[in-house]
Parts: C-alpha cells; structure tokens; sequence
C-alpha cells in the first residue's frame, strides 16, 4: 500500500518564502487545529493519543513549510500529513489498542439513557471498529471533502475511496444493528470518542477534566 | 486488521435506528416503492447512510469545537522560537 502523497514525499522547488507568508502560513495552521485534532480523533479514537498525532503533524507541518503552496487546500495539505504520521506510527505500535490498554484508567461511566444519543454513541463504537482506511474514507467525505478530494489526500484512486465508503456504511450498519450484540464491551477508546457527542450536546456529568 | 471478513451480507435496515439518528428530520422509508418503481429498501439504504453521515459530521463538528488544548500552544511557541534561533 502506498502513503506517498503529493506536497510532503517530493522536494518542491525551492522559492522565496517571504515573512508575510510564513505569517499567513502560521496563522493558517492555528486556524485548522480544531480540524486537525478532528480528525485524528476520528483515526485514532484515543483523545490523547490523538492529540499527540495532531501535535506530531503539526510539526511537520511547520518543518515541511517551504513545500506547501500558497493559494492551495492547507487543510487537505495538513491531512496528508497527518495520516502519514498516523500509519507510520500505527505501524510501529502495531495497534492503537496497545496505546489504549496504557491508559485504561480513564474513561469509566458514560452511560447513555437517550435513544436518540444511544444510538450516536452506538455508531461510534461501530465505526471505532472499522479499518483505517475505511475511517478516513467516511470520515473525509462525510466531513467536507469530494470522494476526489478525499482520494488526492489517501494518495489512491476516487473508486477505492467509494468503494471503501461504501463497505463502511454496510459494515456500519451491521453494527449498529447488532443492537450491541457485535460490538463489544465499551472501552476507552470508544467512550473517547462518545464524550465529544456528550459534551457537545450538553449531558451533564461526562466532560472530562481539562488537563 | 482484516476488513473483509465481515463484508458478507448487508441485512435489514432498522428503521428506529434511522429516525433515532436524524431525529424529525429524516424521514424512515415508506411501506409501499416511490414513484420511479424503487423499491423501500432502496430508500431506506439512503436514509441510513444519510444517518450516518450526519452522525460522522456531528462527531467531527463535536471535536473541532473543543477547546485546543495548551500543548499545542506551548508546540507552536517553540515552533517560533526555534525559527527565531534555528540553531536552539
């Protein structure tokens, strides 16, 4: 499988980066780190753990500033760069569960009386299931990007994009209609992802303690 | 991970889960095929796959609107300081 991706794999020509653009540059990546830690969040589960893979990209993000190109997607830019750190530290951790087994104290007592939101938090322990690839696929194209945009930030091809959209949704939908027989006991890289719907939609009790 | 062995069947659509997901605003399938002959199975797939897309969004919105942590301030000015003095 390949990760190579335009903008951060290949040396760009060297240009003259005036202080305004380093500037604007700055500036923009501040702008996406809500974005950023959005989607990390959506590939890793874990918060910290995810908020360790955005700071990761963030950083090379800034070291790589010379070959990112003004005028172009900075979002979709910092996206490539993020699911490179991503798979490569995926890959040398062999599995986020690892990393999550290390923290498991947290995270204990979501529970949700709600139908409404037992169900949002079902279809995020599901899609906490999935693949990888299949969750930046959904996520990308559920967020704001084209299946073309989404394909250009995966570095594959706009039917291996759909297509792995489209076994998500099915494997989704399986999921959650096991009606929690097919998913397994809540763990804390589910709940991480749950406590954001919780504090977003205003349930008392479930907000971390900011650290 | 092995992504394919659970891609077999796609079984029946719930149609709680679809309205518990959307909320009034997305409507379950209707009983009888539309007018262009499509079956509601068909329909219900697009509305479930709708409820998961606003879910999906939901979630993503959830996390964005956090506030950023102080890490990633503290990753930035040292960003700036080590621009300032490149060899720090």
């Amino acid at each position: 499988m390949t990760h190579s991706q335009e903008g951060t794999g290949k040396p760009a020509a060297a240009r003259p980066s005036s202080d305004a653009d380093m500037e604007s540059f700055r500036d923009g990546l501040v702008e996406m780190i809500p974005a950023l830690r959005a989607f990390a969040r959506s590939l890793c589960g874990h918060r910290d753990m995810a908020d360790d893979l955005a700071q990761e990209a963030l950083a090379k993000a800034w070291q790589a500033r010379d070959r990112f190109q003004p005028g172009t997607n900075l979002k979709a830019w910092l996206f490539v760069i993020l699911r490179n750190e991503f798979y490569s530290n995926h890959r040398r951790a062999k599995t986020a569960a690892d990393y999550t087994a290390a923290y498991a104290h947290n995270g204990e007592g979501v529970e949700a009386e709600q139908h409404a939101k037992l169900d949002l938090t079902d279809l995020m322990r599901a899609f906490n299931l999935l693949a990888p690839e299949q969750k930046e696929a959904l996520m990308l194209t559920a967020s704001e990007f084209s299946y073309e945009e989404a394909a250009a930030i995966c570095g594959c091809a706009v039917g291996t994009i759909k297509s792995r959209v489209s076994r998500a949704r099915k494997q989704l939908q399986l999921l959650v209609e096991g009606e929690g027989a097919r998913l397994p006991e809540r763990t804390d890289q589910a709940n991480d992802l749950v406590d954001a719907l919780f504090t977003k939609l205003g349930r008392p009790g479930t907000e971390k303690p900011l650290e | 991970m092995n992504e394919k062995d659970r891609e077999g069947s796609v079984g029946a659509i719930s149609e709680h889960a679809v309205k518990d997901l959307e909320g009034d605003r997305q409507k379950a399938a209707p009983s009888k095929a539309d007018a262009r002959g499509q079956m509601p199975d068909s329909r219900n797939q697009r509305a479930h796959q709708k409820a998961i897309t606003q879910g999906l969004r939901t979630f993503f919105d959830a996390v964005a609107s956090e506030p950023v942590p102080d890490e990633f301030f503290e990753l930035l000015k040292k960003m700036d300081d080590r621009k300032k003095d490149p060899d720090a």
